[in-house]
């Protein structure tokens, strides 16, 4: 019993802590949160799309956010990491609903406001969205306007794992307008999206339709011969020097595999967008030493 | 022959706006009786109710205190039967553009102020043209129970924009009966 109560502690204070950071960041693009336990304290990881705005003049805001968590939550030894939310911001559902909560606010009008944000979001490489705007918007009866574009998920374990969800409220004369926003990103994969590859192409198998894993008998030394290795892109990041954002980078490339990757020149790997030629240097010599000490 | 009874719409927004108007031009459309509309307090409001019946200043419930009146009121405890309808002379209907949860405005509003009976439409909250609807099809002899209503309804306007409102809408032949005007209006504003 003392687990459960415990849990239901921990995760009411999570999300106190929440809202309590949504009141005080307000403007500066709350993107999500994330509370890590470590060796030395409470790591608080925020993601916001204007860091500058948590941050304060030398700092000042982010120590007065420190210490009211500490003394209103009783946190162990919080530290805020801000995560700049940067070219994903439009990928993400709560720093979207927020921004368009806000042009409603300044008058924009639903229609307008919903469009565009549609728009954004699938320019952005979303797979699909939709944004939700309902209240008063004309200030009589209460309606809801529904803006859908591409694949939406509303249920189940796929949308759990595809969809992104973010709620905010525009507070109006007429009364309060609730917006919600739907996203699915870019690389969701859906259960039912199988490629049936032709005879003799090379197979990639995603993580999502990897079947479990079976201990296969061992083939022949002939048939061995030839048979490439594949090693998804994902596992980029075991290979030091190597962060999430540079994976990020190289998954929107289209880039799938450690392997694809090798043999790409220096002009390609500098084609991708927000990779610099120092980046790229290092990329090429790690991943070239990676490949040479895995054989 | 039955003697049809006069409908009354209380009048309980701030103001005469476009949405409402529909609602109300399709209510007295569907009763084709005599309709009332009370508690008209301003002089905009009440030339734009005039083609439509009667104008009121008062509240209905001091106009009509003499005569057998029925409030319609979501929160009533009984049902509307045609039965009401044997010796009834005034049936009131509150003039509200409503929330998407029920706020019980036509209680604090309408129904605690006066002493008439209550009766209910049922658990969905309807539009003032749909309550007028089933009232209707109650006064010709129907059962609540006969009348298919649906909880709410999605107009789509393009690939990408639909409306939903979350409001009662009686069915016929498997189609909504929508305001006139209203998907026209929805577009535009």
């Amino acid at each position: 019993m003392a687990n459960e109560r415990k849990f239901i502690r921990e995760n009411s204070k999570r999300s106190l802590i929440k809202k309590y950071l949504v009141s005080q960041i307000e403007g500066a693009g709350f993107g999500g949160m994330s509370i890590q336990r470590t060796p030395i304290g409470t790591r608080i990881n925020l993601l916001v799309e204007r860091p500058g705005m948590v941050i304060g003049k030398s700092g000042i805001k982010i120590k007065e956010l420190t210490e009211n968590i500490k003394t209103r939550f009783n946190v162990d030894n919080p530290q805020i990491e801000i995560q700049e939310a940067g070219s994903s911001a439009s990928l993400n559902a709560q720093i979207m609903s927020e921004k368009l909560a806000e042009a409603l606010e300044r008058g924009w009008h639903f229609r307008r406001a919903g469009h565009s944000t549609v728009r954004r979001i699938m320019q952005s490489g979303a797979k699909g969205c939709q944004v939700i705007i309902s209240g008063k918007l004309t200030g009589e009866r209460h309606r809801t306007e529904k803006f859908t574009e591409g694949h939406v998920k509303y249920c189940g374990e796929t949308a759990l794992q595809v969809m992104d969800i973010g709620f905010s409220a525009a507070k109006l004369k007429p009364g309060i307008l609730g917006v919600k926003i739907r996203i699915m990103r870019p690389d969701a994969k859906l259960p039912d999206e199988v490629i049936i590859k032709k005879p003799g192409e090379q197979a990639t198998v995603t993580a999502e339709t990897k079947p479990v894993e079976k201990k296969e008998p061992e083939k022949p030394i002939e048939a061995a011969i030839g048979e490439e290795k594949i090693t998804p892109i994902k596992k980029i990041i075991e290979i030091p020097g190597v962060g999430p954002s540079l994976l990020k980078k190289l998954e929107k490339a289209g880039i799938k595999s450690v392997e694809e990757l090798f043999e790409m020149d220096m002009d390609d790997i500098l084609a991708i967008e927000g990779i610099g030629k120092k980046t790229a240097e290092n990329l090429i010599k790690n991943v070239k030493k990676a490949l040479e000490e895995g054989e | 022959m039955k003697k049809h009874t006069t409908l009354v719409i209380e009048h309980l927004e701030q103001a005469l706006s476009e949405w409402l108007m529909l609602e109300y031009r399709h209510s007295v459309k569907i009763w084709k009786g005599e309709t009332v509309f009370t508690n008209v307090v301003d002089k905009k409001t009440a030339d734009g109710l005039k083609p439509l019946g009667k104008i009121e200043k008062q509240k209905a419930n001091t106009v009509f205190s003499e005569k057998n009146c029925i409030i319609l009121d979501p929160q009533a405890k009984k049902p509307l039967k045609p039965a009401d309808f044997a010796n009834l002379d005034v049936i009131i209907v509150g003039g509200i553009l409503g929330y998407e949860k029920p706020q019980g405005r036509t209680k604090e509003l309408l129904s605690e102020k006066s002493k008439f009976e209550l009766r209910h439409l049922g658990k969905i909250q309807l539009t003032i043209d749909s309550a007028v609807f089933v009232t209707k099809a109650v006064f010709l002899g129907l059962d609540l129970r006969d009348i298919e209503i649906t909880k709410e309804i999605e107009i789509i306007h393009d690939s990408v924009h639909s409306t939903i409102l979350p409001f009662g809408y009686p069915i016929i032949d498997d189609k909504p009966v929508i305001t006139p005007g209203l998907v026209d209006y929805l577009q535009r504003k």
